[in-house]
Order: structure tokens, then sequence, then C-alpha cells
């Protein structure tokens, strides 16, 4: 196999792969409905092809500094940003997604919980909050 | 004396008022064989809401056939689409920062669509081990060990946007074709899914004005 031919291969497979993956990802991510709670939340749903836009940059983005070990300037307050963000969509991805296979309701049928459902999704809320505290701070996320 | 009348009314789900005086010609649109009757039916005062603030009533159709039945006896009233409606009631206030306020809001939004993103890509390329995947593939095909991403890396990072893209249908305003965006899509239902449930919950605790 001459060296061309096998470079296009690369490209080719790498495209494909590339394309998988991120329509898997982001049918994930719709079906869960992330981003629509976002929005509908904040009443900003006119504004959700901007939102799309920015899902594609920030994949990308993130996707490049991964494979190739970018190294890019970013202080202490990039990080807090990024740290804040990305915990404010993998909360509202897990919320949504205990959302999405019913648990809530599920659980309040079986266990007939008619009131004090603003305390649980606190308790859920919190809980996480702390399992993340403990799993990182105390344990060093080992 | 006078031969039957009738008039069909459309109903959508949810309408949104600005007076607190609520006319049937706000929240259904009207046909019938004569014009001054869907004037005179359109001008029937259905609601009043009773403080300036932002308040959401759900109403069944039966309480409009009952307002026209009351009015005009000789009118023959036919329903179509939803059998209830919810009418918001959103004074109309000039708020100065509501702009500002509302920008805020969606930078917010897409502060944490683009870290989330970036931080879900990068636990799926950890997750399904893209790492180990590319130079297994190198060495499967080279026979030999590759330091440093290559071809496979370059082209996957193109894919996914790409991948993105089609998925999504558009990068910024353009769009690949006249379908609505995934998101969109999701975002009707969500809204629908709302709206039922705001009906079904006036319905349980006798909030829904009915006949």
């Amino acid at each position: 196999m001459s060296d061309w031919i096998r470079t296009m291969v690369y490209y080719g497979v790498g495209i494909s792969f590339g394309v998988a993956v991120a329509a898997g990802l982001f049918a994930f991510i719709t079906t869960v409905g992330v981003v629509t709670r976002l929005a509908a939340g904040t009443k900003t749903a006119k504004h959700v092809m901007l939102y799309e836009s920015i899902a594609i940059v920030g994949v990308t983005a993130a996707n490049l500094v991964d494979l190739f070990q970018l190294q890019f300037a970013g202080g202490v307050i990039f990080r807090a940003l990024c740290g804040l963000f990305s915990g404010v969509f993998v909360g509202c991805l897990a919320a949504a997604l205990a959302e999405v296979v019913n648990v809530f309701p599920v659980m309040t049928r079986r266990i007939k919980l008619t009131v004090g459902m603003a305390w649980l999704v606190l308790a859920f809320a919190l809980g996480k909050g702390f399992g993340a505290w403990y799993h990182l701070i105390i344990g060093n996320g080992k | 004396m006078s031969r039957e009348i009738t008039v069909f009314l459309q109903f959508d789900q949810c309408v949104l008022v600005k007076q607190n005086r609520v006319l049937l010609s706000e929240v259904a649109s009207i046909y019938g064989s004569e014009p001054a009757m869907r004037q005179k039916i359109g001008a029937l005062e259905l609601h009043r809401f009773p403080k300036e603030q932002k308040e959401k009533q759900v109403f069944s159709v039966m309480k409009v056939v009952e307002l026209i039945g009351r009015a005009y006896p000789e009118v023959t009233v036919t329903p179509v689409g939803e059998p209830d409606f919810i009418v918001e009631y959103k004074p109309e206030k000039k708020r100065k920062f509501e702009k500002a306020a509302e920008w805020c809001k969606t930078g917010f939004v897409a502060l944490a669509v683009f870290f989330g993103s970036a931080f879900t890509i990068v636990t799926f390329n950890k997750d399904a081990g893209v790492d180990e995947i590319f130079p297994m593939i190198y060495r499967l095909t080279e026979g030999a060990e590759r330091s440093g991403p290559g071809e496979l890396e370059i082209a996957y990072s193109l894919g996914l946007p790409l991948g993105i893209i089609l998925f999504f249908n558009h990068f910024l305003r353009k769009k690949i074709d006249s379908d609505p965006t995934p998101l969109q899509v999701q975002m009707r239902q969500y809204e629908k899914d709302v709206n039922a449930t705001i009906i079904e919950n006036a319905t349980r605790e006798g909030k829904k004005v009915d006949v």
C-alpha cells in the first residue's frame, strides 16, 4: 500500500469517526434536553441557534486541545469559569438524565409522595455537590 | 324569527395577551358566514385579569360556548382545535434593563454550553479510549508505533464539527435545509409538554374556568 493511499484512508476513516461520534453525542445531549431546559429556564429560547453554534465551537476547540495536547495561556479566571460552567452543564445533564428515565415520577408514585417535591430536588442537587466535593477535594479525585 | 347562524372557533393551546381585558377575538380565530356576527362575537369579553401582574389562566372551550350562547342564543358554536387553552397575561411594562438582563442570561447559558460541550467531548474521548484506538490503528496499518498525533487525529477533529453541523442542520445562521434544527424541535416539544401539564394541573386543582 503506497503511502498516499494510506493517508487518504486515514483521513476517510478519521472523518467518519468524527461525524459518527458528533452525531451520537449530540443526539444524546438533545434527547436528554439539557440545552432546552437551560434555554426554557432562562426564557431565552429564541437564541437556541446561537447555543448550537457555540456547542460546535466548544466541542471542536476542546477536542483539538485534548488530542493534540495543545497548551494555551489560561489564568486562574479561565480555570474558574471553565470549572463553574462545565459544572453547571454536567449538573443539568445529570438532572435531565434522571428526569428522562422517569426516576422522580416512578419513585414518588411508589412511595406515594405528594408534597415536598422541591426538597427532593434540593436533596438531589446537594447530594451531587457533596459527592463531587468529597471525591475531588477530600479524596483528591482518586 | 332569525335563522340559525353557525360560527366556527379555532383555539390555540396557549395565547399571550398584553391587556387585562381578554376578548374572544384575541384567543380564537373566528369564522362564520355573517361578518357582523363574527365581529360581535369577537368583541365578547372572556375574562378580566384582576391584578396588573403576570398570570396564567386555563379555560375550557365549554366556557366560550356558554358565553356566546348567553349573548347570542341564535348562534350555533362549533369549536375546533384544543378543548382547553391557556391565556397568559403579561402586562406591558417597560423595564430598563430587560434587554441587558436577557443578554446576561443568554451569556450564562452560552458559557455553560461552551464549557459543558467541551467537557463532554473530552470525557467521551477519555471514556471511549480514543487515545488508545488511534495508536492501535497506526500500529495495525504501519506495523510500528507512532509518536504523537497524525492524520487520524486531524481527520477526526474535522469530522467532529462536520457531524455536529450536519446534526444541528446549521452553522451560525446558515442552514443546510429549511427544516427546523433539532433543538428547535425539542424546544417546541418541551413547550407543548409544559402547556399540557399546566392544563392538567388546573383541571385537577379546579382552577380551570369551566361551565
